[in-house]
This record gives structure tokens, C-alpha cells and sequence, in this order.
């Protein structure tokens, strides 16, 4: 009994026990239950969040900028990945060792260094940029140490694998990849990518195992430009040595499509590499677009528009006689001698070949001043073309209300009135195609998209532009033609104008006798397919003039682009192949009298004053300098410093305004510039 | 203790403590006894492999997927990496391939070579068959002795 009892009991205890750890059990079910639902449910939102920062990473998508192709698909700008690198200051155990190690892989100077990192740490920096876009050499060195406080960011850099080729076109870039200059410049938008966003997910090596596209990439637009990157050299190569050979001081060649506006090269000289950024004390001119940028009195190839509007508002025709008389001519209150000598009485179509002024003068007055204004407006003068290209120059045509007395002579002949080298293209291509006025085009395609081409506008009657082609090639094929010398073409024939105007001078208020020579053509002449315009500034003598200067690089650069474009030659060889003299004829007519009265047209552009002050600056040939101005001139304190400037410039009495610290690297007016009264000189210093 | 224990029941094994319940072991000799044939127990025992197998492949099927996404996953991203690195690589390349043909280059190497530009009365167009029968391309290089 007893036994019985204590087994009862005994069978009690253990299903308590057995109750009680199913209840400790059970009650730890619902704890774990519970926390389940707190992280899982309630805290959902939280740990979801942790997970994702320790998982996911977002990373940005590249997008690089569009290239730049010429209209034969060969490269022009590109851009490039690359890696810019930056270090955790806070990390660096030893700021010497990795100040070494940096400077040594990365060709950095090591005490700039040193200072940059000291700083950071001082201060608690973790992040500092060390070198942006390094090179694949740098960062494969770079890379290979494994250094923990390195960090590598992609990066992009723009390439222009042609160097010089069409930089003046193609442009820059600066700050990374903004558009500094030229097409660049001009398309940076359409250029330029939009750069992405993706969500990586990352296990605990860091491997990607999944991604999720937040925002897709968007590569920038690749252009396709007109220009025809070998022609581009051959006008290069050929306007560099014909302003080298001249003694000159810039030059701008284009070539145009005279039907379609289509700019096939258009070279300007000096001229810069645009992989480089801009180096102090490099020549200013080598980055101006010249041919865009900067107008100039075109001197007598302007006669093309004064004989224009005489053949649609006059009774006048390429036989008709003009009384030149013996090289003089009278206008109210001035007399006017012709640059060489008299050519007695000519015809109009003489008038073009010989470019005589007075008789250019005479046809002008007959024109009318309403008219010349009229067509001169209805050529494009005065007014921008609208070619892509950034800071283009609308040059200058006075209104009619701001012409003078002499006005009308001036124009007539290319004086007062200023264009840029497209705006002469263009003038060409009217006569070239007809009469129409083509916009300039750069861009042929947009991505794969067909840019199109606005239509061209009437401007001269096609009888009037037959009439103007047969009088241009005159001034070739005329023996006694001014560019009969040096631009005719072997096997083709041409047509042109030349031009020698002389470059105002803003601080002596005179011309000088330094020139911006020019010819401007097309062939063939009967089925245009090029216009060439080329421009050479700051020619000096005889040897300077437009014919002479600017004719031999119109023929060697047409001679080249009819051979690249294969068009067939439309004159027997050895017509074209006859004896050439070099000596031009009549070298001096082509010159436009400049000092008829009033100021330059040049002057009242006060961006251009600087620059002419430029052009007209003397060389190193003593022979060629003109004769300095009376009266005080002002000093050179380029290369000094500030004290100097000072202590120099007090010594003389001259008021000066300093600009920047370091050495005195710019200043205006110019050194040997008349110094006026109580005239402040600015002067800009740069280390 | 224990002999005590003995003493009172060679059957007896020890007491769990507290309880009051005793156990006791009887050897058995079942040398003699023969498994008997259950012909259902062998099909319930092959039922339940099935069951076990048919699990076994629910789970697979329901986690294979989930793993083949996640191995694609990895093998996804590092192809886009490779990607990436051929696109950059081939931009590097691009511009190696430009610079090697521009005109400045390749005027270079023709100068090198003795190349120049034909004149312009040694081109002859297909249009225009010369005298003799010769044909040459008008953009082709000639080789001239440069004076």
C-alpha cells in the first residue's frame, strides 16, 4: 500500500515536471514566435534598411561624353575611362612612407604632397583627392602596391587623337569634360551623358550577385561634322607654311561646299593642341577661331559685291568702259590716287581682274549708296552666318544713317566694313552656286541622324552670278589678272578674287603697312565643287599682297581636295601647265587705298583693338618696323614683379592697375604703345 | 550498497531517486524466435522512402531555383564587369587606332618612305581612259623621289 502510494505520487511528480517543461518549452515557442514577429513585421521596415546598406550598393552607370567623328568616320575627340585616386588620411599609419610611395608612382611633388596630407590629418579629413584621370601606367603601378587607404574612382578623359588637326573646330574641354571651345563648346548638351545609377547587391566578398538599374545611362550624342579630317591637313599644313612664308602672323583657310554649306576644313594658324591645357604665356591667338571670331576690312575682295549690285541695279556690263582716268580721282573734298598706276579706261570685267579702286570706286557710286547697303545686307555682311561654332563675329556694316561722305568710295572697295573669313566663303559660294546664300554647315550627322540642311536663299539672279563667275576667272585666266600668277590650277579651271587690305592700327588711329592679304575661289569653275578662302594677316611689302600670299596656299590646298574628291579635270593639262611668273602682276593694284578719311570700322568693335593691337605689334626684323609714334611710349614690365612694376612705374609717373600676384605676365595697352595722358596701364600678374 | 541491493533482488535495477518506482531487467533468450514475414510492413517501409524522396524533391525544387538565380546572379555580374572592362578597352583601342591613322601620321611615315602627292599630270581618272591604256586611282599614293 505504502508502495502504491509513493509510485502515485512518484507518476504525479514526473508529469508536473514533464508539464512544466512542455510549459517552459511553449512559453519559449512564443518568445521566439513573438521576436519574430517584432523584427520581422514591426521592425521590418528598419532591418530591411540595415540589410540593404551591408548588401546593396548603389554605383553610378558611366556615360561617357559623345565623340566626335570627321564626315569619313575617323575620330576626332573621345572620350576614355580612366581612374582619379584619392587616400583616407585618417588611415595612413605613416604620412612619410605614403607621402614617398605616392609621390614616386604618381609624379607628384612630394613635400606638396606631404603638406596636403599633414593638413587632412590635422584636421580629420577621410576623404582627399590626390590625382584626378591618372594614366594606365599610374594606376596599374598603383593598383599593384594594394595599399588600404587608396581609393580608385572611375573617372573619364577626352582624347583628340589628331592632336592639332581641326582643334579649332573640334574644340576643348575643361574642369573634367565641360565644353571649353569650338564644336564642343557649341553641341556641350547634346555632348554630353547623363550618367546612371544601379543597385548592386554584394555578398560578404564584395562579388556582385545581383543589380537593379535605378536609372539607366545615357551616352552622350556622337557627331558627325563635315569637315574632312585629311583635307583639314592638307589646309593646315599649307596655310602654316604660307604664313610662315610670308613673315606673317595668323592665317585662316576654309573649305566650303558651295551648294550645301557644308565647311569641309576650315584651319586657322597659330593653332594649339588640345589634349594640353592652356599654359601661361602661350600665344593668346592660338585659341582664337579666327576664321569665326575675328572679322577684318576685307579690302578688294569686296569688289565682288559692289560689281554684284551694279550688274542687277545698273545698265552696266562686264564690257562697259570705266574712265579710271591716270590713277587719280576727285571726290568731295579728297582726291583719291590709285594704289599703283592709272589703267586709263577698262572695262568692268577689267575693273574685277586688275582690281583697280577707282574703278571699283566709280561702279560703287553708280550703285548708289541705298543699294550697296541693300546688297551688301542681302550677301550676309553685317549679320552672323549661324555656323556652330561658339563667339562668331557678325563683323560690321555701319547703317546707312552712320555712313560718312566717303563712305560709299571706302566700301566699294572693302574699306569700312568688316567680315569674318565665313562670311567671304559664303560670298563665294553665292557666286559659285548660282546666287543662293547657303547657311555654313558643321554637322552632318546627329547620332545616326541626318542633320539637315536649310535650304538656301536667293540672293542674285543666276544671269547675274554667270556674269560674276566669267569676270571672276578673269582675274585668273586674264594674263594681266591679279592671281593670274598664282592661282591658276593644273588641269582645272578657277575663279577668285584677291584681296590686300591694310590693318588699322587702334593707338596710333592709322593704318599701317603691314596687310591681311586674301583670295577667295572656287573650281571648277563651270560645275563648282569647292570654294577656298584663305586669309594670311600681318603680310608686309610687296610680296604680301592677296594674290601673292594667299594665292599659292589657294592652289596647293584646291590642287589636293579636287585630287581627294576626284573630280575630273575639266581643261586640258597643258593649257594649265603654261610658264608661271612669280612676279605678281600687278602686285600693288589689289591694294585698297586705306586712308580715304574717318576712322577703321575696326574701331568701333572694341574686342578687335586688342587684337589689332596684336597683329600690328613689331616682329623681331627691325627692317619691318614701322616708325614709332612721338611722345611717351609705354613700358614693357612683362616678366617683372609686382615690386619692380611698381618702384618702375612710380618712378616714371604712370599710373598702373595690378591685377593677380606673382610676375607680371599681360598687360594693356601694349608694351611701345603711345602712353596718353593720366592713362591707367593694367597690368595682370601670374605665377 | 550494491550487495545489499543484490541481496534483495538480482532483478532489481536501482531506483530513480525520489520516485518510488523500481525497474526490474528479466534476460530473455530469444535465440529461437524467427522473424516472421510482413509483406505490409516492407510496402509501408518503401511508402515512406517515397514520401521522404517526394519531399526531398518538392524542397529541391522549391530551392534550386533560388540557388541557380543566385550562382546566374554571380555569373551575370562578373560577365557585366568583363563587359564593362572589354567597352573601356575598346575605347583605349579606338583612340590608339585614330592616333595611328591621322593625316599628321600617316604624312610622317609617307615622308619617310620617299611618298608624295602625285602632280596633278599623273592623275588619270577611269572616266577618262589615257592614251595608253593606263588607269590609276586618283587617291592612291604614287611613289615619287621627293625633290
Amino acid at each position: 500500500m505504502e508502495f502504491q502510494g509513493r509510485a502515485f505520487w512518484g507518476q504525479c511528480a514526473a508529469v508536473n515536471r514533464l508539464t512544466v517543461l512542455a510549459a517552459v518549452l511553449l512559453m519559449c515557442g512564443f518568445g521566439i514566435f513573438g521576436r519574430l514577429v517584432s523584427l520581422q513585421v514591426m521592425q521590418h521596415s528598419k532591418y530591411a534598411a540595415i540589410a540593404r546598406s551591408q548588401q546593396e550598393h548603389t554605383v553610378d552607370m558611366p556615360a561617357p561624353r559623345g565623340s566626335i567623328f570627321d564626315r569619313n568616320g575617323q575620330p576626332l575627340a573621345l572620350s576614355v575611362p580612366v581612374d582619379s585616386v584619392s587616400v583616407n588620411p585618417l588611415q595612413i599609419a605613416d604620412l612619410r612612407v605614403a607621402t614617398e610611395m605616392l609621390g614616386n608612382i604618381l609624379h607628384l611633388d612630394q613635400q606638396v604632397l606631404y603638406s596636403r596630407l599633414q593638413w587632412a590629418k590635422d584636421n580629420h579629413r577621410g576623404f582627399l583627392w590626390i590625382k584626378r584621370r591618372l594614366d594606365a601606367f599610374e594606376t596599374d603601378r598603383l593598383k599593384a602596391v594594394h595599399l588600404d587607404y587608396v581609393q580608385f574612382h572611375p573617372d573619364s578623359l577626352r582624347r583628340y587623337p589628331g592632336n592639332m588637326t581641326a582643334s579649332h573646330i573640334v574644340g576643348a574641354v575643361y574642369k573634367g569634360e565641360e565644353g571649353a571651345a569650338g564644336v564642343e563648346r557649341s553641341f556641350d548638351k547634346a555632348l554630353k551623358g547623363h550618367v546612371g545609377s544601379e543597385r548592386l547587391v554584394m555578398d560578404v566578398k564584395r562579388r556582385g550577385i545581383d543589380s537593379h538599374i535605378d536609372s539607366a545611362p545615357q551616352s552622350g550624342t556622337e557627331l558627325t561634322l563635315t569637315i574632312d579630317a585629311r583635307l583639314q591637313y592638307v589646309a593646315e599644313t599649307a596655310l602654316e607654311a604660307g604664313v610662315k612664308a610670308k613673315n606673317a602672323r595668323s592665317g585662316t583657310a576654309i573649305v566650303m561646299d558651295p551648294y550645301t554649306g557644308e565647311i569641309l576644313a576650315l584651319a586657322n594658324y597659330p593653332t594649339y593642341d588640345p589634349n594640353k591645357p592652356p599654359l601661361t604665356g602661350e600665344d593668346p591667338l592660338a585659341r582664337f577661331d579666327l576664321g569665326v571670331s575675328v572679322p577684318f576690312e576685307p579690302g578688294s575682295i569686296f569688289k565682288v559685291v559692289t560689281l554684284s549690285a551694279a550688274l542687277e541695279t545698273t545698265n552696266l556690263r562686264p564690257d562697259s568702259p570705266i574712265a579710271t582716268g591716270g590713277g587719280t580721282l576727285s571726290l568731295p573734298g579728297r582726291v583719291i590716287h590709285e594704289s599703283h598706276h592709272g589703267f586709263g579706261t577698262i572695262t568692268m570685267a577689267e575693273v574685277l581682274a586688275y582690281s583697280s579702286n577707282i574703278g571699283a570706286i566709280l561702279i560703287g557710286q553708280r550703285v548708289g549708296r541705298e543699294n550697296m547697303y541693300e546688297y551688301a545686307r542681302r550677301l550676309g555682311f553685317g549679320q552672323k552666318t549661324g555656323v556652330p561654332l561658339p563667339a562668331e563675329s557678325s563683323g560690321v556694316l555701319r547703317p546707312l544713317t552712320r555712313w560718312g561722305t566717303t563712305s560709299l568710295a571706302s566700301i566699294s572697295m572693302g574699306q569700312e566694313v568688316s567680315t569674318t573669313s565665313v562670311q567671304l566663303a559664303r560670298l563665294c559660294a553665292v557666286m559659285a552656286n548660282g546666287g543662293m546664300l547657303v547657311k555654313p554647315k558643321l554637322i552632318l550627322k546627329r547620332g545616326n541622324k541626318l542633320e539637315p540642311t536649310e535650304p538656301p536663299v536667293r540672293v542674285l539672279k543666276p544671269e547675274t552670278v554667270m556674269t560674276m563667275r566669267m569676270m571672276m576667272e578673269g582675274v585668273v585666266l586674264n594674263p594681266r589678272g591679279t592671281a593670274h600668277s598664282t592661282a591658276r590650277l593644273d588641269g582645272y579651271t578657277s575663279a577668285g578674287k584677291t584681296g590686300t587690305a591694310q590693318i588699322f592700327d587702334s593707338t596710333t588711329h592709322h593704318y599701317t603697312h603691314y596687310y591681311n592679304a586674301s583670295f577667295m575661289g572656287f573650281t571648277p569653275v563651270t560645275n563648282p565643287r569647292l570654294v577656298v578662302l584663305v586669309t594670311i594677316n600681318r603680310t608686309g611689302g610687296e610680296g604680301g599682297m592677296g594674290a601673292s600670299a594667299a594665292g599659292p596656299v589657294f592652289n596647293k590646298i584646291a590642287t589636293e581636295a579636287l585630287r581627294m574628291l576626284d573630280v575630273p579635270k575639266d581643261i586640258p593639262e597643258n593649257i594649265a601647265s603654261a610658264p608661271k611668273t612669280d612676279k605678281p602682276v600687278p602686285a600693288e593694284a589689289d591694294l585698297a587705298i586705306a586712308d580715304l578719311g574717318g576712322t577703321s570700322v575696326m574701331e568701333e568693335d572694341s574686342s578687335m583693338k586688342q587684337l589689332l593691337a596684336e597683329q600690328v605689334k613689331p616682329e623681331a626684323d627691325p627692317d619691318e618696323i614701322p616708325a614709332a609714334p612721338p611722345g611717351p611710349v609705354v613700358p614693357d614690365f612683362r616678366g617683372k614683379s609686382m615690386r619692380d612694376v611698381v618702384e618702375q612705374a612710380s618712378a616714371d609717373g604712370i599710373h598702373v592697375t595690378i591685377e593677380g600676384s606673382g610676375v607680371a605676365r599681360a598687360q594693356l595697352p601694349l608694351p611701345g604703345s603711345p602712353l596718353r595722358r593720366g592713362e591707367r596701364i593694367r597690368i595682370v600678374f601670374a605665377r | 550498497m550494491a550487495a545489499a541491493r543484490a541481496e534483495q533482488d538480482p532483478f532489481r535495477l536501482r531506483e530513480l531517486p525520489h520516485d518510488g518506482i523500481y525497474f526490474y531487467s528479466k534476460r530473455i533468450d530469444n535465440s529461437r524466435l524467427q522473424r516472421q514475414a510482413d509483406p505490409a510492413a516492407a510496402g509501408q517501409c518503401w511508402s515512406a522512402v517515397s514520401a521522404a524522396a517526394v519531399l526531398l524533391m518538392i524542397g529541391a525544387s522549391i530551392i534550386s531555383p533560388n540557388v541557380a538565380s543566385i550562382l546566374a546572379g554571380y555569373k551575370l555580374e562578373a560577365l557585366k564587369q568583363e563587359r564593362q572592362s572589354l567597352i573601356d578597352r575598346k575605347r583605349e583601342l579606338d583612340v590608339r587606332e585614330a592616333s595611328l591613322l591621322s593625316p599628321e601620321r600617316l604624312n610622317s611615315l609617307a615622308k619617310d618612305r620617299q611618298l608624295a602627292s602625285p602632280a596633278s599630270s599623273q592623275i588619270y581618272h577611269l572616266d577618262n581612259p589615257s592614251a595608253d591604256g593606263h588607269f590609276a586611282k586618283a587617291d592612291a599614293p604614287v611613289l615619287t623621289h621627293q625633290r
